[in-house]
């Protein structure tokens, strides 16, 4: 998991955290993604597999490792009843990150099975939202 | 406001087509080859610019041969049931499709640009 918390979830914003030690720039991404696919599986209230389609406008940094503590910021800017697409950025000790992601919403099905993913999912970002209390 | 202008723009930009391609009689899928993804960002393309709410299963007619069967085992009138499911549709357009059914998708640029107009009003 590349999120430590997630301590503020509404209609149209996310924000969580992520302590790293001299983490390569791709974690970072991946935890704007996963912090970005939350907000998708919140919005949806679980009830659909949530997944990253692209990510656009996004700069690799010239020093590209992350250290330090590192608070990250989701904003929906649009949706369809099946995608959404948001700008997410890190900031933190530098480098800072900043992206443009497209997430997609899709039933559940036999490769991604509800009764699996669902609760799966519901009891991570319950222990997500529990960490932020703690931090 | 020019709507398949509009339209336009944002496929070109999506499929990384010419634009010359693109007219409202265009099939989306079968002339330009739209894959699932692409509809995925065009569907959220089309809130941004036109501030319209885009239900993915309507615009893009995904449910039309099950509402078809539907209406058949209902002994429905297919066009009327088609026309309460999808109101952005003409009973002309929908027939149209109806007749067009087994070349594929029949999905075209000016079923988006009507589902766009019926969402603004």
């Amino acid at each position: 998991m590349l999120l430590d918390a997630i301590t503020h979830v509404g209609p149209e914003h996310i924000a969580g955290m992520k302590r790293f030690d001299s983490a390569p720039f791709y974690l970072a991404l991946e935890s704007l993604a996963q912090l970005g696919a939350y907000h998708v599986r919140y919005l949806t209230d679980f009830s659909r597999h949530a997944f990253l389609l692209k990510i656009s406008r996004c700069a690799i940094p010239q020093h590209p490792h992350l250290s330090g503590d590192y608070l990250f910021h989701g904003d929906l800017l649009n949706k369809s009843s099946s995608s959404f697409s948001y700008v997410i950025r890190a900031n933190g000790n530098s480098p800072q990150i900043e992206g443009s992601f497209l997430f997609a919403a899709i039933d559940y099905d036999r490769n991604f099975r509800k009764d699996t993913l669902q609760n799966h999912y519901r009891k991570v970002f319950a222990c997500l939202r529990k960490n932020s209390v703690k931090n | 406001m020019d709507f398949l202008s509009e339209i336009k723009s944002i496929l070109t930009d999506i499929l990384d087509i010419e634009g010359f391609r693109i007219s409202e009689k265009t099939y989306l899928i079968r002339d330009l080859e739209a894959e699932s993804i692409d509809l995925l960002e065009l569907a959220v393309c089309l809130n941004a610019k036109f501030k319209i709410e885009v239900n993915d299963d309507e615009i893009y007619l995904k449910q039309l041969r099950a509402f078809i069967d539907e209406a058949q085992r209902e002994k429905s009138d297919i066009i009327k049931y088609l026309a309460e499911k999808y109101p952005f549709l003409s009973p002309a357009r929908i027939e149209e499709i109806l007749a067009d059914l087994d070349g594929g998708p029949a999905l075209k640029i000016k079923d988006l640009i009507s589902y766009v107009k019926w969402q603004r009003k």
